[in-house]
This record gives structure tokens, C-alpha cells and sequence, in this order.
């Protein structure tokens, strides 16, 4: 029995296993770091080092050294070295164990001149709470990044919900889209935009104001349920000045025809010519009848001595003023006309969709629309091909993978939440609370939180620089910890690079900062870890042990058996030959 | 103050006696006066003005030379040592100019000038310098593609400012860059030339020339070019004017050759600046002749001269054992450490923080380390051919230190390198364990060709083993050390000890490698020729650590270290140790089967049955 188990033991314990764990150990991380390279840090920190296998593989490895450790029993002088560098082994594991289940390391995000107690952990959880003031919350860790397939049981306000990760999207958008509606809903058209060499799908719901039309200043296009002709007003359209503030109108027709003064006589206004289809030839304007209806005034004002020639557009303004162009006479035109803009109206009929264009107050063509046959527009340089056609549509949102990137990613998970009458899927948005259910759950993804028991205040936040360059030499954050239980002074420090604050068993560094509204933002980095001192305990035995094992193993040690006439038992040489040898 | 000056120079006798050494005649005389002026400032008062007598002996005599322009004969040494303001540090003018000359045209100087006295001359007669063609392009292929004659190296500031091609693909390079799309290797040497011709176009207006300091209440401390001295509110309207008419001065008698006029503003300009009272001002005059004298000495380069000529010498002892060709070899392997100590010496007192922030100065103490470890390794293990290997591997790593493009000014630390000891404590550890790996790879090629041309055992190849494994553990311990030293640093400055870290990771991996090879050379799967090709193997290991993570892997939180370049040659590296392992692997086994010897005939485990040193060492006590 004794003998079987110091057999396993010897297995246990053997210096092939002890090779073949370094080996493996050896490949294994370096493999972590090319996976880290590719698919970033924290999935390496969450698939290969947090994984359970890996923590696996240190088990073996410290059984293994355990073992080896205790085949030695009894100790003896020689083996000193050889037991205080694998015990330092052993104790440097422990400690690990000890951070990795007893510490806790976050950010702590200050304002310059606030306070706060909030550490966010590197992890993310789905938080899940009965209303908004998120009195009685429950939170499930997803991971990070947040793994499809996790599932957690949530238990809010005596209600138990099941609650699954379906999708993982890094950086994520809510794009509206259109689809099958109900009864109730309008009807949809989907038309394909050409124009300029390119094209582009757009939507367009009847009677909708907002963006399933599109309106730009001279131009719409939109869906309605009827086409409304546009009142067939004469004039020539009023001009609007305003000059520090105040707003007077000008009758176009009037200023044709001889100065017309403005504000109490401070300056006059004349139209020297007038476009009702302008169209720019060279660098000069003709009045075109075939183009798009383009109002356009070509007016003088006059101040004083001062005379300029304004240049002023009904659906582009006053060109030039616009492009940054330095006026001389301070005020601001603009040109009221009413048969400015080009009207393209899509109404659906009996028989199909009709295309109404309307320029200028004037109906230009009036057309069937039939599937992928392209409508030219008489007066625009454009054509509309119909696409898709619903007769009931709604819209909806999507959550999608962002287009463009620009900001901060915004991760996302879809969830599928089980425990109200049928399963719900819904997207989470980072930071965004989500109603679930019969709106009796709320939920939202973030990182974990855990809150001090002191608050922290930063004071200040400088960044010193090397003198003569923008480059920085130290950041420095000055802070105050205010403790209700502790002592009831208020505890100053600078926290510094390489001068972290201890206190309440905490320990803060700087880390990095940010500007948020103006304001300096210091990030200090928080962590709470009693494995610490272990782990310094097991390294010192570690270099300890080496040095001694280092020594024992090259200085020759006399009066030992074989020693005599023999050369010092070193490793590696003939002499080392012998069974004894204790490299 | 006086132990400190006391320090100050001595180093500058040692740096003098080391280039007398070195025989390098040119730099010797003008380190020499350095050395007389230094110890006239010394006697005198805060003023550099009393380093004016010492330099009439130089007289006029330079200006009637007849060949090329009338500086170019003159001795700038005063202008060499005056301060300046460069990328956050005071620094004599000459480590500037040769930064700028070293930028601009790719050589240490140009026409043999003293770099301080080229930069001085291009701030001073820009228009004589327009079309010299010194700006370095070496791309054939951009060469072509911009219509210039591919077969130059170097072109004018006129040509490539005037080359429109150049302009559009320089602005459309920047363009992609701040898209981040990739470039090709054409706009890439486009973006390098456009900024050695903005380098060389700040130069031309006197840009870096930033001598004049700011006032005490100053709180940036911003120094400004001379041109810019109104700007300089801490200075009265007279002194600016009084160094304006200096600066002239200065011009005046450097564009005539003039020398002892030029030594004189100099001289009385430093004093102005001094007495400006600039927190900023060094306050030890003599650091700046100290750096000017690092700079023209360049005792790395003096370092790996003399262990080259150890590792010769070493060779010669190897095949010839002669006691005075040994003592040679010795003599100048330790004449080498001595100058490698000194110059890291002299580096650390002029930057005031410790020389191992950059890859090249932790490439040059690398150097030492290995010099530092050899010399003890030899004298525990005495083997044959242990000064050549040691001098062999510190001139491998030194000369690539010295020939590799890497930023050899000492700048200023990042942030999180400041404020604490550990930088030192944990580089130093570390790379005293990459010296001992390195010496142990190269004792590990020496002693592969040797079992594998003739295998079995030798008395020879089992001191050459033993050598081999004391280098092992060594490095191994320094490692160990190393590692645990950089975990405490870390848990100061990062809040953790330990978080996978790519680099920390390479760290680990490497040391593992190292621990399997000694483990398994105790479970008898290394022998001796074994334990020769794993030490090459497991270098591969350290290079990774040291070099990959940083140059390839380019990810993770050791980002001050950062850069790129160098893939193809460190590439090249790789693939010869793997053909040389190879190699040897193949003659080993051959030979040794023709000799009728197991594969691994001198493995430490004579039993090879699966019984291990445990069991074996279970027993001893029993024989005892």
C-alpha cells in the first residue's frame, strides 16, 4: 500500500511530468500572446488565462512541485536550495489563488472637483432591477467579451426570470428599418435614387414628416396619399434683411423697380436683376425656363458711401455672405419666393404608384411607376426606380454592427429573457436601461461596480511637462479621502507614477486621464488584493532558493562520495557521470 | 558640490586616458582643451568668461586657410559645449548637431566637419547650403518614380523642395496616414525625406538652436532660438540686445574663420546666459564638457574595438595556448570592460537618470553584462577558448547596439520610468540575465561544432559544459530575479503584480524554456551536445522576449519600448541559427554513429531506463 502510494507520488512527482508541464506551459502562452494580438487583450484574458483549463495546467504544475518537493523527505542540507525555490514556487501560486478569489482591481473615474466611491471592474454584468430607481437589483456576470450561451437565473421584486446571452456585437448601432406592417399602418415604397453617378436605396412611408422622406431646402421627395397642387401665387417673393437683429421685408417687385429704403433710411436696397430658373453659365447667371425653378435676387445695397452687390438664392441664401466671402455692409439677406422648391410626391393608386413632379408652382409630369422601371425627372438631373412596395408598413429597430466608426465602441448584447408569459429577446445597448416583459424588469449592460466605504476627491489634476515640450514627464492627481467611519480627518495625497496612496486596505494609482465638459478627468486605478503579500513572500523564497540552488549545483562540494582524486561534480561533464551526481 | 565636481572630473581624466588608449588622436587634443578649459571654469566664478584665456592660443591662423570655406578649419569646441534646449533636456550643442546632421544626412558628419560647426553654418549662411546635396533619399525606386536620378544617394534642400512630384506624394502619404490606411514603402521613405527637409529647413532659420534661457519666474522654461529673444520676458531689453550683438559676433568671426574673436563671443554669450539665472541652467558647467567629450569619444565604440581585438587574440589563444597570448587576450577584454564601465558611467552622470531606458542603451549594457559575467564565468571555469567566446558575443551585441538605427541620445523618461529605483533594479537584473544566455549561446555554437566534428567525451568539451551550465543557471537566477523584481515594480506603478502582459508572458515563456531544458537535462533527455543546441534554442527565446514583443507583437502596456524595424536582419538571425542547429544536428548524429557512440552518449543519466535523479539521489545518502 505504502509502496503504491509513493509510486504515484514519484509520478506525480517526476521530472519528465515537470518537463512536459513547462513545456506545454511554454507553448501554451505563447499562443496566448499571438491570440492576444489578434483578438485583443481581453479575450485573451478571458479564454486562455481565465479559463478553467489553464488553471488546470498551474494545478499540475504545482502538484507536480509539490510532489517532487516532498519525494525529498527527509530535508537535508543539500536539498536546501532545491525545497526553498519549489516551496517559493508553491507559495507564489497560493498567493495567485488567493488574489484571484480575495482581490478586486477596477478604475476609479474622478471629475476634477468631484468625489466618488464607485469602482468599475474590468468585468461586465447585465444588471437587472424591478424600476428605475434600481432598488432591488440583481446583476449576472456575461463576461467580457460577453460569451453567446451564458445563461443566469435573475431574481428581481420575488419574480424569477431566466435570462440568456443570444449575440455579442463590440460596437454596435440602432438603425430604423422598414417592414410588414399591420392594419393601421401606411403604406411604403422603397425607390432607388440616382443621380450625380451614384445611388442610393430610400424609404418613403406616406404622409411621413420624418425620415422616410427626404427634405432638403428646394427639394422633397415624399409619399402622400393624394397630391395636393400648390396654390398658383404670382409675385416675385419677398426680401428679408436683418440688420443687428432686427428683421424688415422688401417686396421684390417693388425694388425692381427703384431703391427702397431699410431700417429708418440707414441703408437702401435695390434688385438690379431678377432669376426665376437661374442656372450658372461660367461665372454668370441665365435665366433658364427648362432648368429647376431657382429664384435668385441680384440685389444692390447701399450704406453711405458704400455699395455691394449681393447675390442672394430662395433656396441657397445669400451665396457669397455664406462661403465666408467678406461683406462690407452689416445685413443678413434672404429671399422668401414661393415657387422656390422642386416637389416629387409618390402616390399610390388603384392601379399602382403615380410620380408628381411639381417646379416652380407648376406640375412638371405626372407618371405611372411600374417595378425597376427608372422615371427620369423632367426638370432634375435625377430618376427614380420603384423598388418595393408594402401596402402596410411599420418600422423598426435594428441593432447592427456600426457602419462607421467614430467615438467610443458601444457594445451590445441580445438577450433572451424567459420567466414572463413567452420568451423575450431584446438588445442591450451599453448603458442604456431596456423594459422587459410587462415592463416589470429593467435591464442594462455594464461593467461591475463595487462601491468604497470612504469617497475619494480629486482636487486637482496636473500634467507636468518636460520643460519647452508638450511632452509630459508626470501626471499627478491630488486628491482628498473622505472616510464617515474612519478617522474623521480628511486625508490629503498626491497620487503619482510609480506613487500610489495606500489606505483602508485599498490602494489607488494613477493611471490615466481625460477631458469630459471641460473638465479634467483622472482615472486612478483601484485595487484591493491580500494575495499580494503572498506572492512577495513565495518570490523572495524563490530568489532565495535559486541562488542557493545556483550555488550548490556549481560549487564543487568536497568529502563527498566519488569526490577524491575526481574532478568536482559538475553537471554536465564526464565526471557527472555518476548516479550520485546532484545536478 | 565640491565631491560632485571632484566626480565630474576625474571622469573627464579617465575618458581622456581610455581615447589615448584608443589612439584616436583628433578627438584627443580637443578633449584635452576641454579638459583645460573645464578646469579653468572651475578655478573661476560661475562665469564661463574665465575660460577665455585658455583659448587665445588658437589665434587667427585658422582663417587664412585657402580650401573650402573660412570655418571650416576652425575649432568650435566653445560653440560645442554651450547649452541648449532639445527635446525636454539641456544638452551641449553638440549632441544636438550631430542629432540633426546624423537626421538630415544619414552620416555622423558631413565633409569631416564638426557636426556643431555644420549646423552652425547652416543657420548662419542658409543660402550656401540650399544646393549642396546632403539630404539622404536611398530609395531608387522613389528616386525613379519622382523623375530624380536613382542612382544618387543624397540631394539638395532646392531639388527636393523643388520637386513638385515629391510635394503631391508627401501630402497625399500624410493624407492616407491620418486615415490610417496603409503606405507603401515608397511613401513611407516620401513622409522620412519631407521631414529631414522640414529638419534641415528649422535648421536653415536657426530653429533648434534654443540657447537662450527663460527667466527664473519662468514657469515653462521654454529656451528660444536667438532670433526669438523679445519672446524671452525674463531677459532685460539690454541683455537682449547685448546678446543679439554677441550672437553677431559669433556669426561674424565664424563666416571669417576667425577664431579667437569666435571663442571670445562664444565665451562671453555663454556667460550672458548664465547670469540670465534660468532654474533650468546646468548646474554643473562641467556636465555639458562631459557629454560633449561621451560624444566624441563614443566608448561603446572604443568598447567593442578593444573586445574584438580580445576575441582575436582569444582565438589565437585558443588554438595557440601560449601564456602571453593569453594574458593579451585578457588584458584587452578587461581594458574593454573598463571602457564599456565608463562610458555607462559617464552617460548615467550627464543624463541624471540611469542608462537603461532605451533599447540601445540596454543593447550596450547588455554588452557589458556579458563582459561582466564572462569575466567571473572565466574565472570559475577555466576553459581555452572562454575569452574568445566571451569577447566574440559582448562585440556581437555592441556592434549592433552601435550600428543599428536605433535613438542613441539620451532623451527624457517616460512618466512611469520616473520616481523610482526599480527601473534600475529590474533592467539591470534582466539584462544581466539576457548576458549570461547570450554568452551561453555562444559558448553553446563552439561547443556544438566541437561534439559534433568529434563526438564523445573530451576534456575540452566537459569544461566547455560546464561553462556552459554555470551560464544557464546564472542566467536563469538573473532572470528569476529579474522577473520577480519587475512584478513588485509593477504592483507599484500598475496596480498588479502580475496580468499577462505580453511581455511579462515572453518573460515567463523564456525562463520555462529554460527550466525544461534544465530539468530535462536532469531526466537525461540533454547531454551534453544537447544542452549546447538548447542553449542556442532557447536564446531564440530571449530574443523574442527582448526584441518580438516590442518589434513585432507591438502590443500591451510596455509601450515605451516600442518601434520597428530591424525585422529582416533579426529574421536573418533566426533562420541561420535554425540552419546552423541543422547542421550540426545532422554531422552529430552521422559522426557519432560512425564512431559507434549512442546518439547522447554523455547524458548525465547513465541508467536512460525512466529512473530519475530522485530516486538516484534517494540513494546516495545510503553509500555515504
Amino acid at each position: 500500500m505504502k509502496t503504491s502510494y509513493r509510486s504515484i507520488l514519484r509520478t506525480l512527482g517526476s521530472l519528465r511530468l515537470a518537463v512536459v508541464i513547462l513545456g506545454s506551459l511554454a507553448v501554451v502562452l505563447a499562443g496566448a500572446t499571438i491570440y492576444e494580438s489578434v483578438y485583443g487583450t481581453q479575450a485573451a484574458q478571458q479564454d486562455i488565462y481565465g479559463a478553467t483549463w489553464f488553471a488546470a495546467l498551474l494545478v499540475l504544475l504545482a502538484v507536480n512541485v509539490a510532489a517532487a518537493t516532498l519525494l525529498r523527505w527527509p530535508w537535508r542540507l543539500r536539498h536546501v536550495g532545491f525545497v526553498v525555490t519549489h516551496a517559493g514556487i508553491l507559495v507564489i501560486l497560493g498567493g495567485c489563488l488567493m488574489s484571484n478569489q480575495l482581490g478586486t482591481i477596477g478604475r476609479l473615474v474622478l471629475v476634477e472637483g468631484g468625489s466618488d466611491n464607485r469602482v468599475v471592474l474590468d468585468d461586465w454584468v447585465i444588471r437587472a432591477a424591478a424600476d428605475e430607481a434600481q432598488a432591488d437589483a440583481a446583476e449576472m456576470a456575461v463576461g467580457r467579451p460577453p460569451r453567446p450561451g451564458r445563461t443566469a437565473a435573475i431574481d428581481v421584486a420575488g419574480r424569477s426570470h431566466h435570462v440568456q446571452v443570444l449575440r455579442y456585437i463590440p460596437d454596435a448601432e440602432v438603425r430604423q428599418q422598414v417592414v410588414e406592417g399591420g392594419p393601421g399602418d401606411p403604406a411604403g415604397v422603397l425607390v432607388e435614387v440616382q443621380a450625380a453617378g451614384q445611388s442610393w436605396p430610400q424609404w418613403l412611408l406616406v404622409d411621413d414628416p420624418g425620415p422616410w422622406s427626404v427634405r432638403m431646402p428646394g427639394f422633397t421627395l415624399a409619399a402622400a396619399s393624394a397630391y395636393t397642387p400648390a396654390e398658383s401665387t404670382g409675385g416675385k417673393g419677398t426680401i428679408v434683411a436683418a440688420v443687428d437683429g432686427r428683421r424688415f421685408r422688401i417686396d421684390v417687385a417693388e425694388a425692381l423697380a427703384g431703391p427702397v429704403a431699410v431700417a429708418g433710411g440707414e441703408m437702401t436696397v435695390r434688385v438690379s436683376e431678377y432669376f426665376e430658373h437661374a442656372r450658372v453659365q461660367g461665372r454668370q447667371l441665365r435665366e433658364d425656363p427648362t432648368a429647376p425653378s431657382n429664384p435668385v435676387v441680384v440685389l444692390e445695397v447701399t450704406q453711405g458711401d458704400v455699395t455691394e452687390t449681393r447675390h442672394v438664392f430662395a433656396q441657397f441664401g445669400d451665396i457669397r455672405a455664406m462661403h465666408g466671402a467678406q461683406t462690407k455692409i452689416p445685413v443678413d439677406l434672404t429671399l422668401e419666393h414661393p415657387r422656390a422648391a422642386t416637389e416629387i410626391t409618390l402616390v399610390p393608386g388603384p392601379d399602382g404608384w403615380i410620380l408628381y413632379e411639381q417646379d416652380g408652382g407648376e406640375l412638371v409630369q405626372q407618371s405611372p411607376m411600374r417595378p425597376d422601371e427608372p422615371v427620369a425627372l423632367g426638370k432634375m438631373p435625377m430618376t427614380l426606380v420603384l423598388r418595393q412596395v408594402l401596402p402596410r408598413a411599420r418600422t423598426t429597430s435594428v441593432v447592427i454592427p456600426r457602419q462607421s466608426n467614430q467615438g467610443d465602441p458601444q457594445p451590445a448584447v441580445q438577450v433572451e429573457v424567459t420567466g414572463g408569459d413567452r420568451p423575450e429577446r431584446t438588445w442591450l445597448l451599453w448603458g442604456r436601461p431596456e423594459a422587459v416583459g410587462d415592463g416589470g424588469l429593467r435591464l442594462v449592460l455594464q461593467a461591475r461596480e463595487v462601491a468604497l466605504p470612504f469617497e475619494v476627491r480629486l482636487e486637482a489634476f496636473e500634467i507636468e511637462q518636460y520643460p519647452g515640450t508638450a511632452r509630459p514627464a508626470m501626471f499627478r492627481s491630488t486628491v482628498t479621502v473622505l472616510d464617515p467611519q474612519g478617522s474623521a480627518e480628511p486625508v490629503h495625497a498626491k497620487i503619482e507614477m510609480n506613487r500610489p496612496l495606500a489606505y483602508g486596505g485599498w490602494s489607488f494609482f494613477q493611471n490615466s486621464y481625460t477631458t469630459a465638459g471641460g473638465r479634467q478627468v483622472s482615472i486612478l486605478a483601484a485595487s484591493k488584493d491580500p494575495g499580494k503579500w503572498v506572492v512577495f513572500l513565495g518570490s523572495a523564497l524563490l530568489v532565495l532558493g535559486t541562488v542557493i540552488l545556483a550555488l550548490q549545483r556549481l560549487v564543487p562540494r568536497s568529502g563527498r562520495r566519488g569526490g577524491g582524486d575526481r574532478a568536482p561534480a559538475f553537471c554536465g561533464s564526464q565526471a557527472a557521470r555518476q548516479p550520485e551526481a546532484i545536478c | 558640490m565640491h565631491d560632485n565636481r571632484g566626480t565630474t572630473h576625474l571622469l573627464i581624466v579617465l575618458v581622456l586616458a581610455a581615447i589615448w588608449f584608443a589612439g584616436s588622436a583628433r578627438a584627443e587634443g580637443a578633449a584635452s582643451q576641454l579638459a583645460a578649459s573645464s578646469s579653468a571654469g572651475r578655478a573661476g566664478s560661475a562665469g564661463a568668461a574665465a575660460m577665455a584665456p585658455a583659448v587665445q592660443p588658437g589665434g587667427d591662423a585658422a582663417a587664412s586657410s585657402t580650401e573650402g570655406p573660412a570655418w571650416a578649419k576652425l575649432n568650435v569646441l566653445r560653440a560645442q559645449v554651450m547649452p541648449v534646449q532639445y527635446g525636454g533636456r539641456i544638452m551641449p550643442l553638440d549632441t544636438l548637431a550631430r542629432e540633426l546632421v546624423r537626421e538630415v544626412t544619414g552620416k555622423r558628419t558631413w565633409d569631416g566637419q564638426s557636426p556643431t560647426a555644420t549646423v552652425l553654418a547652416w543657420a548662419w549662411q542658409p543660402q550656401a547650403w540650399r544646393d549642396e546635396p546632403m539630404v539622404l533619399v536611398r530609395h531608387p525606386q522613389l528616386q525613379e518614380q519622382l523623375g530624380m536620378d536613382p542612382d544618387r544617394r543624397r540631394f539638395s534642400y532646392a531639388e527636393l523642395t523643388g520637386n513638385p512630384r515629391l510635394v503631391s506624394m508627401t501630402a497625399e502619404a500624410q493624407h492616407r496616414r491620418q486615415a490610417n490606411q496603409p503606405l507603401t514603402a515608397e511613401q513611407r521613405t516620401a513622409l522620412q525625406v519631407w521631414e529631414r527637409v522640414r529638419i534641415l529647413d528649422s535648421a536653415f532659420q536657426g530653429q533648434p538652436l534654443r540657447i537662450v534661457p527663460a527667466g527664473p519666474a519662468d514657469q515653462t522654461q521654454t529656451w528660444l532660438p536667438v532670433a526669438e529673444v523679445e519672446a524671452q520676458t525674463g531677459i532685460g531689453p539690454e541683455q537682449q540686445d547685448h546678446i543679439r550683438q554677441q550672437w553677431q559676433a559669433m556669426r561674424s568671426a565664424f563666416l571669417e574663420g576667425r577664431a579667437g574673436p569666435f571663442n571670445k563671443a562664444t565665451v562671453d554669450l555663454t556667460g550672458t546666459f548664465a547670469a540670465v539665472g534660468s532654474p533650468t541652467w546646468p548646474a554643473e558647467k562641467d556636465l555639458m564638457a562631459l557629454e560633449t567629450i561621451y560624444n566624441m569619444a563614443r566608448p561603446f565604440r572604443i568598447g567593442w574595438i578593444l573586445t574584438c581585438a580580445a576575441m582575436v587574440v582569444g582565438l589565437v589563444a585558443t588554438g595557440w595556448p601560449n601564456k602571453w597570448v593569453k594574458r593579451l587576450a585578457w588584458v584587452l577584454l578587461l581594458d574593454g570592460f573598463a571602457v564599456l564601465t565608463l562610458g555607462i558611467v559617464l552617460r548615467w552622470k550627464f543624463a541624471g537618470q540611469p542608462p537603461l531606458a532605451t533599447m540601445y542603451e540596454s543593447l550596450v549594457f547588455m554588452g557589458w553584462g556579458a563582459v561582466a559575467i564572462g569575466i567571473v564565468a572565466m574565472w570559475v571555469f577555466k576553459h581555452r577558448a572562454a575569452v574568445a567566446v566571451v569577447a566574440g558575443v559582448a562585440t556581437a551585441i555592441l556592434v549592433v547596439a552601435d550600428a543599428a538605427p536605433l535613438q542613441s541620445t539620451a532623451g527624457p523618461l517616460e512618466p512611469v520610468l520616473r520616481n523610482t529605483a526599480w527601473l534600475t533594479i529590474h533592467v539591470l537584473t534582466i539584462m544581466l540575465g539576457y548576458s549570461a544566455f547570450a554568452l551561453a549561446m555562444g559558448a553553446g555554437h563552439v561547443q556544438a561544432v566541437a561534439l559534433a566534428l568529434r563526438p564523445g567525451p573530451r576534456e575540452w568539451t566537459g569544461q566547455m559544459g560546464r561553462l556552459l551550465y554555470g551560464l544557464i543557471l546564472a542566467g536563469a537566477v538573473f532572470l528569476t530575479a529579474g522577473i520577480i523584481f519587475g512584478a513588485i515594480w509593477a504592483s507599484e506603478a500598475w496596480s498588479r503584480y502580475w496580468g499577462w502582459d505580453p511581455k511579462e508572458t515572453w518573460s515567463l515563456i523564456t525562463l520555462l524554456g529554460y527550466m525544461a531544458v534544465l530539468h530535462g537535462r536532469r531526466a537525461g533527455w540533454f547531454g551534453s551536445f544537447g544542452m549546447a543546441v538548447a542553449s542556442i534554442v532557447c536564446f531564440q527565446l530571449v530574443l523574442m522576449t527582448y526584441y518580438g514583443v516590442n518589434f513585432v507583437l507591438g502590443r500591451g502596456l510596455h509601450s515605451y519600448g516600442f518601434s520597428q524595424g530591424g525585422q529582416l536582419w533579426v529574421g536573418l538571425y533566426v533562420l541561420l541559427e535554425v540552419l546552423f542547429v541543422l547542421g550540426v544536428w545532422g554531422l552529430h548524429t552521422q559522426r557519432s554513429a560512425g564512431r559507434g557512440l549512442q546518439a547522447e552518449p554523455d547524458a548525465v543519466s547513465a541508467s536512460g531506463d525512466g529512473r530519475e535523479a530522485v530516486a538516484e539521489e534517494r540513494q546516495a545518502p545510503v553509500g555515504q
